[in-house]
């Protein structure tokens, strides 16, 4: 799974050393500072302007919420607290980490894991990997 | 964190190159495709789709912009990567169409096509008399094109708006009293059409 998407464990266990996690709910990072570091970066400043990811975070759309946003090719993870509640959840909880950690590795949107044949990414994670 | 995806290629269909398609006497209509990111960026790649009547066709953009087929209903599909996907259904007749269709980034952690949402705006009061008056807005790199009635009270809107730049006209009596460029987004979709400015302002 990890090689369609171009990358790997070893990969994957380095960007785990540097992550830096931040509550999302009180950032004042930019929506667009997460294509900062990939060749979307000028499309991000126009399509987002200015909005915070404390703003963006809270917003649900078509009844989904947003539990984390990740940088692309960064170390950064911004959480919404909110939906982290381990117990019986843990799993799930686990799989969004590895999730986030390979957008942050691999500067691949949801989409692109789509594309790739991967529907649910974060349940695919929790079923192969947990 | 996941938003729905939402599944864009619906009809399953056999691959059929460009030429093929060309290869019937009937008038052709001949599709020139511009793909960009809907504030103009470049897209480096892109697969075009284009299905009709259970036939599929694939363009590599851009080392492919155009094609011909029937005259005729198709959907046209389009996916590049770090963007969301795009589908559209149109009418086509024959001779030579320019299709501009706009990408919207996928975000990180959201999946599909990003959503559509109604524009409110406003034209303040010296602008607007008892003749009638409308505002017309263009996309600048879509192939949107609407007009709505500005009301009594100076309001009018606009439906199911992606993302994206545009330019707004405001026509009064037929004639036109101010335009000029805003950017629209879910968050920041109130339109404000003062003499001489038109701005975007968030809900």
């Amino acid at each position: 799974m990890l090689n369609a998407l171009d990358t790997s464990g070893a990969k994957i266990s380095a960007a785990a050393a540097q992550v830096v996690f931040l509550n999302g709910l009180i950032s004042e990072d930019t929506v667009a500072s997460l294509y900062a570091k990939s060749k979307l970066a000028e499309a991000a400043v126009g399509q987002y302007g200015a909005k915070k990811i404390s703003e963006h975070i809270t917003e649900e759309e078509g009844g989904k919420v947003r539990k984390a946003l990740a940088e692309l090719n960064g170390n950064k993870i911004y959480l919404n607290p909110k939906w982290w509640s381990g117990g019986q959840h843990y799993y799930d909880d686990v799989a969004t980490v590895m999730h986030e950690l390979i957008h942050n590795v691999t500067g691949l949107t949801d989409d692109d894991f789509i594309s790739r044949g991967f529907e649910d990414f974060s349940n695919v994670l929790k079923t192969k990997c947990f | 964190m996941r938003i729905f995806p939402v599944i864009i290629g619906l009809l399953i269909s056999t691959n059929v190159s460009a030429s093929e398609q060309a290869s019937s006497g009937t008038p052709k209509a001949k599709l020139n495709f511009v793909v960009t990111h809907c504030w103009g960026e470049p897209i480096e790649e892109a697969v075009i789709r284009i299905v009709q009547q259970g036939r599929e066709s694939r363009l590599e953009y851009p080392k492919s912009r155009n094609i011909e087929v029937e005259p005729g209903t198709l959907q046209i599909i389009v996916r590049a990567p770090g963007y969301a996907p795009y589908s559209e259904v149109r009418e086509v007749g024959s001779g030579v169409r320019l299709i501009t269709p706009c990408l919207l980034l996928s975000e990180p952690d959201g999946a599909g096509d990003p959503p559509r949402f109604s524009v409110n705006g406003t034209v303040a009061r010296m602008l607007i008399s008892d003749e009638l008056a409308w505002v017309r807005l263009v996309g600048m790199y879509s192939d949107f094109n609407s007009a709505a009635l500005v009301d009594s009270s100076g309001s009018f809107l606009f439906n199911a708006v992606r993302a994206g730049r545009y330019y707004l006209m405001l026509f009064s009596n037929g004639q036109l009293k101010v335009a000029g460029e805003v950017s629209l987004r879910n968050f920041e979709k109130r339109i404000s059409v003062q003499p001489g400015s038109i701005t975007t302002e968030r809900d």
